[in-house]
């Protein structure tokens, strides 16, 4: 038997090196992806320049993705995402030029709207017991309205959205959203795999039944994913408003196809949480989507239309990719 | 822990009801310091509703419980671990999204925190690897995806989690039939471990010879009461049986006849099926002969009987039914050729659990239940799950009941029912009797007599000797993903002869 044990032993490290070599081979492989997206526009894609403005345009979806991390993993798919990031945007944007709060308004007021309206549908999921797509959909066109009501009003007004001119414009902008996502990267990897909170959330995504008999309060634990969640959510608001300077409410379910993109990234970031950890994954995922759609914009591919066919082939394919994944050890 | 009297643990009077159900009815039972108690009882006699009450997974509604002599009343299983009560339940109880270490330690991971509330996961795994290779498995690793692991070894799991408390009362439920051999007899060595220890120890187990072999003291259940209490080396398994069931049973347990004719016609062909868990495996199944395959965990035994219903891929090989001249492909192809599959994971692989039994059925048998056109019709799932319910004496409240309300040895007579109700020519059995009570065992094993009787081929799988040895015309024991040695039921095998092969 000791014999045994100690083969056994040794499979173990053997799988552990597995796991660095099948890091290596991904890190080379998309190596050659990158490679061949330079050679394919002619080098205008492998910039400094350029690689740095996709970075920066990748830093909202990386935010939306880790916020999907914690939200998505209790088993809740809350497609509502969209239409509270636009109204966390306008509140942000208004705390910080109407109310002349700056920085200080603009992340507190995203960050809050973003974190009551993920709690409120997180409560409501749980009280109602209907599917939570179904009801992330209509919470979606119940914020896209309030969203639209806001806006009409400005318009009656003779105004527009709230627009943060050139105020707050530093948030939205290489270096800072770009440290910004570095501290969330490293926060959301600490609450996700090193700390009670991330571990029940895991828990009850994986198995609600077992999770409340080994003592986990599942409905604290779901109501904490969208708090958590939410604050993400928040800070890719915050950004996004920065950087954009005005997001326009619109109604139609149009909110979801923002969060079509970050679910591409998501999905793809599930495909490589057997090489990275999922919360990294997250920001690289988000990198290599915003590349790819750089790529295809460089090549001339039309936004409106070619885009948006390879958008929802982008979230097959992820999709595919992250059922694909075979579950190993844990990084 | 200070102990009272050597007692570590006494129940007095505990009732539980489920509607007009009295599931436990004034069950008084105490385990002192140092025994190995076992408790028996055929399903639904209250084995589970009992346990489940000790481990906090469910509330009495009557009755008092002391732990070391002092008021115990779990609110949850946490509260239980916290008063060291570890318990492995009947059914899988780990978080498959987590990995093994996570797991060990889940609800209780407060001594890895540091101070600023951050786990110490290096810290945490180290501990989880400890208790594994403490507990005599450090095969499986701590950082390893719980997902990724067999039924066995989550089982195993499970077992460490409960032993990682440093347990004054371990309650396993069922869990030796999960275990193969080599693993069973590791959990004895750990049993034997914690009475020398000084620790209780109450084990559920459906096999009267283990039971009677490892325990001190033995219980019966029948019908939500305490029947008996037996010193272990006072009583029979003949006697056990006869106290779990109300009657005398039948000696004859397994088949009657010793060697029985076997068809010369084949009517599967195996020939060099190779995967990543077996290879090279080749054999035939004539018509009317049960093959019984066994082998140590890690074998590829179960993986075997996954590929051979073809519901697991291999890498080559053929499997064929020569009478049909045709080589399977898949599970829809295998099914409507007349071979029919039973899977070791009942609850996961083979049931549709929160379905109804109506639909269980006619799932597997929905070429019994179409009308013209193709069109399914419902009055004929209705009848076929009426037959089957009143031919396998399943305990239900009809057609329409889910399944998850049914004990285990309830759910395997339906997981079986399906398959035998149709006139299938091949039955791939996996463990067909793993969590079923003494009762439904001699059934099922009586209804494989009778398919062999008409011709059925069958193939058992398990981790029972007894079993294979007492229902098979021919044993393949498996090592190491390769058959070492067949051997016909003319030899006269014996548990020696097989063990010598596997080991």
């Amino acid at each position: 038997m000791g014999i045994k044990n100690s083969i056994q032993e040794k499979i173990s490290v053997l799988d552990m090196k597995n796991g660095h070599g099948r890091r290596i081979k991904t890190i080379a492989a998309l190596v050659l992806v990158y490679l061949i997206m330079g050679i394919v526009t002619k080098n205008r894609f492998l910039t400094g320049t350029n690689l740095l403005a996709v970075l920066s345009n990748s830093v909202v979806n990386a935010f939306i993705v880790l916020g999907f991390c914690f939200i998505f993993a209790t088993g809740i798919i809350d497609l509502s995402i969209g239409a509270i990031l636009v109204l966390a945007c306008n509140i942000g944007g208004i705390l910080a030029v109407k109310a002349g709060l700056g920085y200080a308004g603009l992340i507190a007021g995203s960050v809050i709207v973003a974190v009551i309206l993920e709690l409120f549908n997180m409560k409501l999921i749980q009280v109602t017991r209907i599917p939570a797509w179904i009801f992330g959909l209509g919470m979606a066109m119940v914020y896209e309205a309030v969203g639209a009501i806001y806006n009409s009003h400005q318009i009656a007004a003779g105004l527009q959205a709230v627009s943060l001119s050139d105020s707050c414009r530093a948030l939205g902008q290489p270096p800072v959203n770009i440290l910004l996502l570095a501290a969330g990267v490293v926060t959301a990897f600490l609450i996700y795999n090193k700390s009670t909170a991330g571990i029940g959330i895991r828990a009850v995504g994986s198995n609600k039944e077992v999770a409340g008999m080994m003592g986990i309060n599942t409905s604290r634990t779901i109501i904490l994913s969208g708090i958590i969640g939410g604050i993400f959510i928040g800070f890719a608001a915050a950004v996004n408003e920065s950087y954009a300077g005005r997001v326009v409410p619109s109604t139609g379910l149009n909110s979801i196809t923002l969060i079509f993109i970050p679910l591409a990234a998501y999905l793809l970031a599930l495909a490589f949480s057997k090489t990275f950890n999922l919360t990294i994954a997250a920001a690289l995922s988000s990198f290599i989507i915003t590349s790819i759609f750089n790529v295809l914009t460089i090549m001339g591919v039309p936004t409106g239309t070619w885009q948006k066919v390879i958008m929802g082939a982008s979230v097959i394919i992820c999709g595919i990719l992250s059922a694909r994944t075979e579950k190993g050890d844990v990084k | 822990m200070e102990q009272s009297g050597n007692i570590i643990f006494k129940a007095e009077s505990m009732r539980k009801y489920f509607g007009v159900t009295h599931a436990n009815d004034d069950v008084s039972i105490e385990i002192p310091a140092g025994q190995i108690r076992g408790l028996i009882g055929e399903n639904g006699s209250g084995k589970s509703t009992l346990i489940s009450m000790i481990a906090g997974i469910s509330r009495k509604d009557f009755g008092m419980m002391y732990l070391c002599g002092k008021p115990y009343e779990p609110e949850s299983p946490l509260g239980a671990r916290n008063c060291k009560i570890g318990t492995v339940v009947q059914e899988l109880g780990l978080i498959d999204g987590l990995p093994v270490g996570m797991n060990l330690f889940l609800g209780a991971m407060d001594p890895f925190k540091r101070k600023n509330g951050i786990l110490d996961t290096k810290k945490l795994f180290a501990e989880a690897q400890h208790q594994l290779k403490k507990w005599g498995f450090p095969g499986i690793s701590a950082r390893q995806s719980t997902e990724s692991l067999s039924v066995e070894n989550k089982k195993i799991v499970e077992l460490v989690r409960a032993l990682s408390i440093n347990p004054e009362l371990l309650i396993l439920d069922e869990i030796t039939q999960a275990l193969s051999l080599n693993n069973r007899k590791k959990l004895i060595d750990i049993i034997i471990q914690l009475k020398r220890e000084g620790k209780a120890v109450l084990i559920v187990t459906h096999d009267i010879e283990e039971m009677v072999a490892i325990t001190d003291f033995i219980t019966v259940m029948r019908d939500g009461r305490i029947v008996a209490e037996r010193e272990s080396e006072q009583t029979t398994t003949g006697e056990i049986k006869r106290l779990m069931v109300g009657r005398d049973i039948n000696n004859v347990y397994y088949r009657e006849s010793e060697l029985s004719p076997i068809g010369e016609d084949t009517v599967l062909e195996v020939r060099n099926l190779c995967s990543d868990k077996f290879r090279n495996v080749s054999f035939d199944l004539h018509k009317g002969e049960i093959v019984g395959i066994c082998g140590l965990s890690d074998s590829g035994i179960h993986e075997l009987a996954e590929s051979l219903f073809t519901v697991r891929k291999v890498k080559g090989g053929t499997i064929t039914l020569p009478g049909k001249n045709a080589a399977l492909k898949t599970p829809k192809q295998a099914m409507d050729l007349g071979v029919g599959y039973v899977p070791k994971d009942r609850d996961h692989q083979a049931l549709m659990v929160h379905d109804s039994i109506k639909h269980n059925i006619a799932l597997a048998a929905v070429e019994m239940t179409k009308q013209a056109f193709g069109f399914l019709n419902p009055a004929k799932a209705e009848k076929l799950s009426e037959d089957a319910i009143s031919r396998f004496q399943i305990k239900t409240s009809g057609p329409d009941q889910t399944v998850s309300g049914l004990s285990g040895g309830n759910r395997q007579k339906v997981n079986l029912a399906r398959w035998t109700i149709q006139n299938k020519d091949v039955l791939i059995l996996d463990c067909p009797t793993r969590g079923v009570d003494i009762g439904v065992k001699a059934y099922i094993y009586r209804t494989m007599t009778v398919a062999k009787e008409n011709g059925v081929s069958i193939i058992l799988v398990s981790d029972e000797l007894p079993e294979i040895i007492g229902m098979s015309d021919t044993v393949l024991v498996m090592k190491e993903g390769e058959i070492v040695k067949q051997i016909p039921r003319s030899s006269g095998f014996s548990e020696e002869t097989i063990i010598e092969v596997m080991i």
